[in-house]
């Protein structure tokens, strides 16, 4: 069918002019190549993307600036550049770059653009239409606009870690999913701002804070307060409506299988599934809210059930009998999953330093194929000066060379 | 007719003003659960014309707490108020052969269609992708499901728990022990990320259309959008055989620690972060000691180190230790609660709450979206709907129904 062959996302006659380094910037600058924009990162040997030599879990790692998970998970289907930007000469290029860019992006601290030459205003002078999307840990406003922080600290101050964790435990701080969902906010802003100035040939200043970003995921708790005064605290797996609704251990070694009754229904089933149809009757448990009373019981019986059986028995009889149902998944075993393999998430793509490496799937599927494959490997650090200073600018390789020599592009 | 916008001009005038980057773009919005409203609040955020359409019962945010005055009541939820504050709103009985008949009418007119329902109640409806564009080619059909449009278990029901177990999150939420279960994200945070997910790839298609012409249908699996937010951690054991767990902890200095009067996040690794906490903590002697040299060092003894750094955080308070730390350029930050986050200054001095207007609540204070734009500021156009609110309108303004033929609806609960 010519349908499947038909492009959905076609952003080719986007550019993007890539400043963000670390996790969050650039999540969201990929998947804005992963439509097919030409996202260019600017780099330098000067300044390293941590990405490229550590991480925050990890530690320091080994090996080359080119090897390291963190960077070549987040920065597919780009291109690099190295340009040293304490160098004016550096700075001159990177102008003419921006004559010919729709959009910068940067996650830089509030005020280092501005340093630099590149803040709005001069981006301006240089291209009248230019969208400018800065993302930093407290917005580029008010008095803790120079706080910085990574993506735990963004969890701890938004309100989203408190709100995590067992009720008797301290709170839960989160990291990676934290960064990738701030660069989720960065693409959503790049997009309405691209849609914007496609309608009205204008640009514009865009500024995130980071913890807002995080902060309007937990958006009901914050009106809790602001309504009733009232303080929301972490409950586990617990729900305010839900019941049961926990994570329950099976047979093997940590196996659990959650399970989320929402409607009057789906407890029926459940219980019949379960092959307890009495307690459907039973005083404990009949109506939601005599359920939510004796949820403690509640939970203790359904684990008496699920440790007699597999995580994916579990799933299997839960799931036919209409229950919502499903294993915990770690990162060991998602890879065997039989519906993550039918869906063909873990994908295998080339890489010229490492040879065969597994890629994740962007987080769409379309009406076609091509937009579920991943095109290209992260770039080498500097792999495309050539195209971009020769081609894209119509440098001569003298003056490439040259420069590349006197570490301007570096 | 191929123009990205060609809706916006009628009657050879441009009808909608540009103050926002979806003015006048019209969405439809329809099925259960909370991805697909928090997506389509998103676009509403951007100033699109966006049609939230409820099942006769209502919309289960309506069920949900936090209520005006602690009552429930299906109109003073306050999450329903924060996730539809700008939408229109209609009800719609799509079981019903008329209802279906009203929904193709309004799929006709919408540029985007953002749905959640399980991919087998649709079809069964008589309302899946394939029936849809037959009316509406340039439809961006924007479907949100636990696990997607194909595979073996794309009909399987799940709510945010379980996506969150089944996508290697709650495998990646550090309580430090294996002995209890694996927790959950919090409150609705991974609907609505999986709604922001959503969003983005139904701009990103806006964005195109004006090239490939033609409208998409977009399958938005919850497990894949999580999965790609931890597309670091999760790929870490298919690329390195590194195996991520709940009990194990980071290796460097720094983490959860426990003040005096609550917990701060610190982060201490690089030299110039390091060397700050030691000012902050007016240069210990023990600071010196071999361990503690370099970066390396410190993470391979991050566990003794911590000790000392968390017996002296424990004498301190937490909003001291952050601005002083923020001072010296050690990244602190306290673990706020929702009350410290809207008290906070900083949310203050940046207008991140705003005030909307409610007819049954009165006024309330939610959070704007996180993005300040220089040039298309957020803005307030009207309250969440009360149920059916925007009935008339909707249905006689967009679609030219009659009052009478509504009025038929009605008593036919249809409508």
């Amino acid at each position: 069918m010519d349908q499947m062959d038909q492009k959905v996302f076609d952003l080719s006659d986007i550019r993007v002019l890539d400043f963000t380094w670390a996790w969050a910037g650039p999540y969201g600058t990929m998947l804005l190549a992963f439509m097919g924009a030409e996202v260019l990162k600017v780099e330098s040997m000067a300044r390293l993307d941590h990405s490229r030599v550590r991480s925050l879990i990890a530690g320091p790692t080994y090996g080359g600036v080119n090897q390291t998970g963190p960077f070549n998970e987040l920065n597919l289907c780009k291109k690099s550049i190295t340009v040293k930007l304490s160098d004016p000469r550096g700075i001159e290029v990177i102008k003419r770059l921006v004559k010919i860019s729709d959009l910068v992006t940067n996650n830089f601290r509030p005020g280092v653009m501005e340093k630099l030459g590149l803040g709005y205003e001069e981006l301006r002078k240089i291209k009248p239409d230019i969208i400018l999307v800065s993302s930093s840990t407290c917005g580029s406003t008010g008095p803790e606009k120079d706080y910085s922080g990574y993506a735990p600290s963004f969890s701890s101050i938004s309100g989203l870690a408190h709100l995590m964790g067992f009720s008797d435990g301290p709170p839960t701080l989160v990291g990676g999913r934290v960064d990738t969902s701030v660069g989720t906010t960065m693409a959503l802003a790049s997009l309405a701002a691209l849609i914007h100035k496609k309608r009205t040939g204008k640009g514009q200043y865009v500024d995130i804070s980071s913890r807002e970003a995080m902060s309007c995921l937990i958006g009901d708790a914050l009106v809790a307060y602001t309504l009733n005064r009232d303080v929301y605290r972490r409950e586990g797996n617990r729900d305010e409506i839900f019941v049961p609704h926990n994570a329950y251990r099976c047979q093997g070694y940590d196996n659990w299988i959650s399970i989320a009754v929402g409607t009057e229904e789906e407890w029926q089933y459940f219980c019949r599934a379960l092959g307890h149809p009495e307690w459907i009757r039973d005083e404990r448990f009949l109506s939601r809210e005599s359920r939510k009373k004796n949820e403690d019981e509640l939970d203790r019986l359904i684990a008496g059930w699920t440790s007699g059986r597999t995580d994916y028995e579990a799933m299997e009889i839960l799931q036919k009998a209409g229950v919502p149902a499903t294993p915990m998944l770690d990162n060991e075993h998602l890879p065997e999953d039989p519906h993550v393999q039918a869906r063909q998430m873990f994908l295998k793509i080339s890489h010229p330093e490492l040879k065969e490496r597994i890629a994740l799937a962007p987080p769409w599927k379309t009406d076609s194929p091509g937009d579920a494959q991943i095109k290209r490997h992260a770039p080498l650090l500097g792999e495309h000066n050539d195209y971009v200073y020769g081609k894209l600018l119509g440098m001569s390789r003298e003056e490439i060379e040259k420069l590349t020599r006197e570490q301007v592009f570096y | 007719m191929k123009g990205l916008f060609a809706k916006s001009v009628a009657n050879g005038k441009v009808v909608v003003n540009m103050d926002s980057p979806l003015s006048g773009v019209p969405v439809l919005e329809f099925g259960p659960g909370f991805s697909g409203a928090y997506c389509a609040k998103l676009l509403s955020d951007f100033g699109a014309e966006v049609i939230k359409i409820e099942s006769p019962e209502g919309d289960p945010a309506r069920g949900r707490g936090p209520f005006a005055g602690n009552k429930p009541h299906p109109e003073k939820s306050g999450l329903f108020v924060y996730l539809n504050t700008n939408k229109y709103g209609v009800t719609l009985d799509c079981k019903k052969s008329e209802g279906k008949k009203i929904f193709k009418n309004l799929v006709q007119k919408a540029y985007i269609l953002v749905e959640t329902f399980p991919p087998s109640e649709l079809s069964a409806l008589g309302l899946s992708h394939n029936v849809l564009r037959e009316i509406n080619p340039r439809l961006i059909m924007v479907s949100i499901t636990p696990f997607g449009q194909t595979g073996p278990y794309r009909d399987y029901r799940a709510r945010a728990l379980n996506i969150c177990q089944a996508s290697g999150e709650s495998s990646l939420m550090q309580t430090g022990t294996l002995e209890r279960e694996p927790i959950k994200d919090a409150r609705l945070a991974d609907d609505f990320d999986c709604g922001q997910t959503a969003a983005v790839a139904a701009l990103g298609v806006l964005l195109s259309r004006e090239k490939t012409g033609g409208g998409a249908h977009l399958d938005i699996s919850m497990q894949e959008v999580l999965m790609s937010l931890g597309r670091v951690d999760i790929l870490r054991y298919a690329n390195e055989q590194g195996l991520m767990r709940r009990d194990l902890r980071g290796v460097v200095v720094g983490g959860l620690m426990e003040c005096s009067d609550g917990y701060i996040n610190l982060v201490a690794i690089q030299e110039n972060q390091w060397s700050g906490l030691l000012k902050l903590m007016d240069n210990p002697e023990w600071g010196r000691d071999e361990i503690c040299q370099d970066e390396m060092s410190r993470a391979w003894n991050a566990d003794e180190i911590n000790e000392k750094v968390q017996a002296w955080m424990i004498k301190h308070k937490k909003e001291e230790v952050y601005h002083r730390g923020q001072a010296l350029d050690v990244p602190i930050t306290p673990v706020y609660d929702p009350e410290d986050v809207v008290n906070s200054r900083q949310t203050a001095a940046r207008d991140f709450l705003v005030e909307v207007r409610h007819p049954e609540i009165g006024k309330v204070k939610m959070p704007q979206p996180s993005y300040r734009f220089s040039e298309t500021p957020w803005r307030f156009a009207r309250p969440a709907p009360r149920l059916g609110e925007h009935n008339q309108f909707i249905y006689r303004e967009r679609l030219g129904l009659s009052r009478e033929e509504i009025d038929g609806l009605k008593e036919r609960k249809v409508i």
